[in-house]
């Protein structure tokens, strides 16, 4: 169900390099030293993404799947444009919500209800936005007895559904997800799977990162597989983990 | 010769142009020695500007083009294919778009724009979120404390207090109101040094958020000199308090005394922008300008009178923003005069073109932020 004005994320050639000094140069001593004896210097390059081409239609499921270092986790820095490519280009249609390590934001002398708010606004919410879901918020984390009490004093369960709820309750046109779905007891997980399933539903777009094969199939339609930067394989969900599973 | 070169030709130069323009009289070249002609105001001005102009070149050789240039030589091989048949630059029609998804907003990483002014409005879409983050650092800070906000308003009484006693006993000055000259000039201190302090490590010290979610890096540093700001109107309180205690009646010329503190906090934000870049790149930033941070404390009379400095630092002291605005603030607070407009309007010009300096660097390097922290 491909459609042909579709398409919410586009790559062309997108490159990504690091730069890594093999000498300490980091501070200003070292620089001036360096300048006075009229060296330059010297960097060992890496290129973390290289030259990716990729397509991703609305409402899509991709998977990113590969090993660890492969540029799973560049690739949607990019997208989220966290990182601008050294070079290519990236294009994103619809407003993108990470779902990146739950809880970033969080500050553990806030309350749930302060950190709600500080929280919603990293994503780039309003106060009145923020207001109107609220509520909506607090239901799906379960959280009603403990919004005004501290951080500090809630159990790591309880921060992960506050953090999956804050950013489910985005509404994203793109959800960006690098391994999370491991969170809270059974009754919650299979909560924040329905959540995903609505999400389909209402045509939002997916990305999905993750070593866990089998909730990248149960998800996602289609996945790349990335290595060294590059895509190695792109297509249906179960040919490329079988081309994944058979290059291991 | 390189652009790099001429940049850091040009730097000096400026610096060069306004130093003597300003300190003509102590070099001996002043039309009229002791007074401020309008040819020194001419000259620090077009120094301020090479200068300015030198960083600009120095920074976009090392920025952009540069940095465009040798991604194509020096690239691997297996991309270089895909390099040489570049693509349609724009992969997408927009014309194929249609109704449902019209109205979304874009982003093209590849989108000409000018850092200068789009981080600009990015800070202005995010400002709930500076909201926040103010709001965060002042909660946090006294949340467990028994005396909450009060703090906000005892600790500078405390630290006057101190000051007070070493001051007073050791030294002995001749200042009218010695204590709320103190105090005052404590708190518009404390406002640029925390400020800056803070605003310093902003990008660092959220490089964690920032590695998981995109926020315009210059919320971090507007965010810090915003709560050293809400920290000052706070301790205004006790201020004024102590003031009318110390005797001096309430005045209409207080009414002014927003002015120097918006003076101010414009200097925190320029200092504290222009090294939260700096900071990114060279380490050892955050201890040099520690120390210079307080050798700055003392070269510039908050604790202490003007008139125990010899003759050339006095006049030095003109074309210091922190002892000029700290004044600024005394005089309608103490003496209930407002401060003299060609001295203030000096400072001012030179704080604003730092800060518009200050943004133009941290705006062009902060592509490079997330790829160095």
């Amino acid at each position: 169900m491909v459609r042909v004005d579709g398409l919410t994320i586009g790559l062309r050639g997108v490159s990504v390099r690091y730069r890594v000094p093999t000498e300490p140069v980091s501070t200003l001593k070292e620089h001036a030293i360096r300048l006075l004896q009229g060296r330059r210097a010297e960097y060992r390059e890496f290129w973390a993404l290289d030259g990716i081409d990729l397509d991703v239609q609305r409402g899509e499921a991709l998977g990113i799947i590969g090993r660890n270092g492969a540029g799973k986790s560049t690739l949607l820095k990019v997208i989220s444009r966290i990182l601008r490519p050294t070079a290519g280009q990236v294009w994103v249609r619809g407003s993108v919500a990470p779902l990146i390590e739950l809880g970033a934001g969080f500050h553990p002398e806030l309350t749930g209800r302060e950190n709600v708010y500080l929280n919603g606004a990293l994503l780039g919410f309003s106060q009145a936005e923020m207001e109107a879901r609220f509520d909506r918020v607090v239901e799906f984390a379960e959280l009603w007895d403990f919004i005004d009490a501290p951080l500090r004093t809630y159990s790591s369960g309880m921060i992960t559904r506050l953090g999956f709820a804050v950013a489910s309750e985005a509404n994203p046109d793109i959800l960006i997800i690098d391994e999370v779905l491991s969170v809270g007891d059974e009754a919650f997980q299979q909560k924040c799977l329905d959540r995903m399933h609505e999400f389909r539903a209402r045509d939002t777009t997916i990305l999905f990162v993750s070593h866990a094969l089998e909730s990248v199939k149960r998800l996602c339609e289609r996945a790349v597989w990335i290595e060294h930067g590059q895509i190695r394989h792109s297509g249906a969900v179960g040919e490329t983990i079988a081309a994944y599973q058979n290059g291991l | 010769m390189s652009n790099r070169t001429l940049g850091l030709g040009l730097v000096l130069l400026g610096i060069l142009v306004t130093v003597a323009s300003l300190l003509a009289d102590a070099l001996g070249i002043a039309a009229q020695p002791g007074v401020l002609g309008w040819k020194q105001i001419l000259g620090a001005v077009v120094g301020a500007a090479i200068s300015v102009a030198g960083v600009f070149i120095f920074v976009r050789r090392r920025g952009g083009e540069a940095e465009r240039a040798k991604v194509q030589d020096s690239r691997p091989q297996a991309a270089a294919a895909t390099d040489v048949v570049h693509p349609s630059p724009e992969p997408h029609p927009r014309e194929g778009s249609t109704l449902d998804n019209g109205d979304l907003p874009i982003y093209d990483s590849t989108a000409v724009r000018v850092p200068f002014v789009h981080e600009l409005t990015e800070l202005y879409r995010y400002r709930f979120l500076l909201w926040n983050l103010i709001s965060r650092d002042l909660k946090v800070r006294y949340k467990r404390s028994v005396l909450g906000l009060l703090w906000a308003m005892i600790n500078p009484l405390l630290t006057m207090a101190v000051l007070l006693v070493v001051f007073m006993r050791l030294f002995r000055f001749e200042v009218d109101h010695y204590p709320v000259y103190i105090l005052a000039g404590l708190l518009l201190w404390n406002l640029f040094a925390r400020g800056t302090s803070v605003a310093m490590r902003a990008v660092l010290d959220n490089s964690a958020i920032r590695r998981q979610i995109y926020v315009p890096a210059s919320v971090f540093v507007a965010a810090a000199v915003g709560s050293a700001l809400v920290n000052l109107l706070f301790a205004l309180v006790p201020l004024l308090i102590l003031a009318v205690a110390g005797g001096v009646p309430p005045r209409l010329t207080w009414l002014y005394l927003p002015v120097p503190i918006l003076q101010t906090t414009l200097f925190a934000f320029g200092v504290g922008v222009t090294i939260a870049a700096l900071v990114v790149f060279f380490a050892d930033m955050i201890d040099i300008y520690e120390v210079a941070l307080s050798a700055y404390f003392y070269f510039t009379p908050i604790i202490y009178p003007m008139s125990i400095l010899p003759p050339l630092l006095v006049r030095v002291q003109q074309f210091n923003p922190a002892y000029q605005f700290i004044d600024a603030f005394r005089l309608p607070l103490i003496d209930g005069v407002l401060p003299a407009p060609n001295s203030i309007l000096l400072s001012t010009i030179g704080v604003l073109l730092l800060t518009l300096a200050g943004w133009s660097l941290f705006t062009r390097l902060s592509d490079q932020f997330a790829y160095r922290t």
